[in-house]
């Protein structure tokens, strides 16, 4: 009997081989790190076997999560900006998100906008409820620009102070359109400097 | 007694799993009938 040695990445990388007791041998891979690119080295004493090394590209998974890392100016009439990043269900980073609120004029029930990057089609559900006023106005426009780097800038406007929650979604596939749940973040908006 | 791949690995998303397939053979070339041949784990390679 031999051994054969399997040189992989220092860690995130779940390996399991199975013998078919007929010369066969099947080496099973998972991934836990998006390291994008390493190499699987399987050796036989000193040396390669034929084929080795394998080169690997491991990518971040679905985004099952997202997280707000920034706020700034978020503050009525000035341009408020807020940052997200998307993640998979084993932590790894997926996109990165971008919001600018600017002069916002309403309150603000429900506004949706999709926009792909990154592999997956990213929903924003825009709430809000004003200090000193229960009005809903679901016609705010919200837009997103697509960096293509998995990175999205978005803005809307908006003039009254308030609690803000913006619910991220994705759709899954084409064939099942039904926007998923990641997340809810809290923005407050606070009121501007008088005049 | 060399190994040969039956597969080849590309691109795989984290938490997903992939395989590559492998068949003994002997230094003449045949196909080994039997398994029992011991696979060891060796990390710290570089990523890149």
């Amino acid at each position: 009997m031999a051994n054969i040695y399997i040189l992989v990445p220092q860690r995130g990388l779940d390996l399991e081989v199975l013998d078919y007791n007929n010369g066969n041998y099947e080496l099973k891979m998972c991934p836990k790190i998006a390291y994008e690119k390493f190499s699987v080295h399987i050796k036989l004493g000193d040396q390669d076997i034929h084929g080795s090394p394998f080169m690997v590209n491991s990518e971040p998974g679905n985004t099952t999560d997202v997280q707000i890392v920034k706020i700034e100016n978020n503050r009525v009439g000035e341009r408020c900006t807020f940052e997200f990043l998307a993640k998979d269900s084993l932590g790894n980073e997926k996109v990165r998100i971008i919001l600018f609120f600017n002069k916002c004029e309403a309150v603000y029930n429900t506004m949706l906008y999709s926009q792909k990057s990154g592999g997956d089609n990213i929903i924003l559900m825009l709430k809000g409820v004003a200090v000193h006023s229960k009005i809903f106005n679901p016609n705010v426009p919200i837009s997103i620009k697509d960096l293509k780097t998995g990175r999205y800038i978005a803005s809307f406007t908006s003039t009254l102070a308030g609690n803000y929650s913006i619910g991220v979604y994705k759709i899954q596939t084409a064939i099942n359109p039904d926007p998923v749940f990641l997340k809810s973040v809290e923005v407050p908006l606070f009121a501007g400097i008088c005049p | 007694m060399p190994f040969y791949c039956s597969k080849l690995v590309q691109n795989i998303k984290c938490g997903e799993t992939i395989s590559i397939g492998f068949k003994a053979k002997d230094e003449f070339g045949n196909d080994k009938m039997t398994g029992g041949d011991q696979f060891v784990a060796v990390s710290g390679m570089l990523t890149h």
